[in-house]
């Protein structure tokens, strides 16, 4: 059963409930992708005003996961949601989960950047960086759209990319360490460039996290930490 | 043993067979409907109230030691078909009942098996507690004395305090054994009834909505003692409450316009279940 309904309860007070936390989930999901989105954008433009301005809303996303939380929590307690409705509750608490942790990585990033600006670090790893960045918020914001649309197939496509961002990552590590080793002095800026690179590999992997989630779901099935063209065949 | 009957009769007349007028379309029941271990096997059972069907070609398996929930709106039929498997429904003139039901692989509808014994061997609990007008002690041992289970007053008197202790009401009346049941309160009179149906040692304990009567921590209660009794008896639990399938039961059915829909492992009906309608019903869909 692939077509969720979450408007057709006898109660509507139940109806509401449920198209709250959906709308607040995905309210979240699009301020962490903003996040995300202006870090890059201060690594793009070098710009401190940026970096400030993802530090100070952290506490807005901490804020909405606490408020989310309680919103299910209170729905599990007076609802006793049973099966999709039940599968929703359990996905929107664990993506809100990753959510936050996404955020806390654009955070860090946008500390990192700022630390990076203030040591007036120029280096061609920069751009490589941002090529990370841009694969990793295209995969974030692709799988915040397959949780509003529900759509599982998209969800499975994205968790096997993960494993592209992983490559990236590590290619890019090699190429930070190759030049450490090179240019010795450029220890410390490398360092945070390659911090901020395993910021952004976590990232893709709390949006995999998400993809999974939503087959959860769509789906009923529990695919962490198992062979995804396994899965893919038996479900898809 | 008796041998598998063919198809059997409650009611032996020679009506023509009823017209059936059907208003949800036919899927094959979703889910595994039988049991390795089967203590009760019902085989394409259609219930008919004169020319209206009830429940149509149900066929369920429940396990040896299984408590197995019967779900669905009113008038779904789970209560009729919980009254076919000790032939309760007897009792309904305009009430027939085909196919095969079998326990233990015998036809509790051949003409060679008397409804009063199989009632003991199947034993049930109904909604509303209802103890005989007697006292604590007398309502247990009704069963046993009428059934000749027991040679003497002190046999009796174990059976009863053994009846007592399963049903998890033994040491709150102890002390007054011979007061009458009818002043306990409505938990406790429905735990006596379980006691009384203990008493003459059935096989099988059908169970129509055992606790919407109760407050929860009578609730509670009947709950803790389905998952004891689990171990000795055959549970079949007719119940509205969704949350209550889901405690005591290992396996869900769901019922719909007479029709067994859906059946399978509690735990995966109440989280990811396959057929459309079992979703609606259990997330609350149908207005």
């Amino acid at each position: 059963m692939d077509n969720l309904e979450f408007d057709q309860h006898t109660s509507k007070e139940y109806n509401n409930e449920l198209e709250d936390v959906r709308n607040h989930l995905l309210k979240m999901g699009g301020m962490v992708e903003n996040q995300l989105r202006k870090a890059m954008l201060s690594l793009k433009d070098r710009s401190v005003e940026l970096a400030n301005d993802v530090l100070a809303k952290g506490d807005i996303i901490d804020d909405m996961e606490i408020k989310l939380d309680g919103e299910c929590t209170r729905i599990i307690a007076k609802r006793q949601p049973a099966a999709s409705d039940l599968r929703l509750i359990i996905a929107v608490m664990k993506s809100i989960t990753d959510l936050e942790r996404i955020g806390d990585q654009a955070e860090k990033i946008a500390h990192i950047l700022k630390d990076l600006m203030s040591l007036d670090y120029q280096s061609p790893f920069y751009v490589e960086l941002d090529h990370l960045g841009q694969k990793v918020l295209g995969v974030l914001s692709a799988s915040l759209n397959a949780l509003a649309r529900l759509d599982a197939d998209q969800a499975v496509e994205l968790v096997e990319k993960d494993q592209l961002i992983n490559a990236h990552f590590l290619e890019l590590n090699d190429h930070l360490i190759e030049q450490m080793v090179r240019a010795p002095i450029e220890v410390k800026a490398l360092l945070h460039l390659s911090h901020c690179a395993k910021s952004l590999e976590r990232i893709g992997d709390h949006a995999k996290n998400i993809c999974e989630y939503t087959i959860y779901l769509v789906k009923g099935k529990d695919i962490r930490h198992k062979d995804i063209q396994a899965v893919k065949e038996k479900l898809f | 043993m008796n041998m598998i009957a063919d198809t059997m009769t409650a009611n032996m007349d020679n009506k023509p067979e009823p017209q059936v007028n059907l208003d949800i379309e036919y899927t094959e029941t979703v889910g595994a409907y039988t049991c390795d271990d089967a203590k009760i096997s019902t085989r394409d059972v259609n219930v008919f109230y004169d020319t209206n069907q009830a429940i149509h070609d149900v066929s369920l398996d429940v396990g040896r030691n299984e408590v197995i929930a019967l779900i669905g709106p009113s008038g779904c039929g789970k209560s009729t078909f919980l009254r076919c498997l000790n032939r309760m429904n007897d009792t309904i003139d305009i009430c027939r009942v085909q196919g095969k039901i079998l326990l233990d692989g015998e036809n509790i509808y051949s003409k060679k098996q008397d409804p009063v014994l199989l009632r003991a061997r199947v034993g049930m609990v109904f909604q509303k507690p209802n103890p005989f007008p007697k006292s604590i002690y007398d309502n247990v041992a009704y069963g046993p004395r009428i059934h000749g289970l027991t040679k003497n007053k002190a046999e009796l008197d174990d059976l009863v305090e053994d009846a007592l202790v399963k049903a998890g009401l033994f040491d709150e009346v102890k002390d007054r054994l011979h007061g009458p049941g009818t002043g306990l309160s409505g938990g406790q009179q429905q735990r006596l009834c379980i006691a009384r149906t203990i008493a003459v040692q059935p096989e099988v304990i059908l169970m129509d909505e055992p606790a919407s009567a109760l407050d929860p921590i009578a609730t509670a209660k009947i709950e803790e003692l389905i998952n004891e009794l689990r171990k000795n008896y055959t549970i079949v639990i007719v119940t509205h409450s969704m949350q209550q399938a889901a405690r005591v039961s290992q396996r869900t059915a769901y019922f719909h316009m007479g029709r067994l829909i859906e059946v399978g492992d509690t735990n995966k009906i109440f989280t990811n279940p396959k057929h459309e309608l079992t979703e609606k019903y259990i997330t609350g869909r149908f207005g």
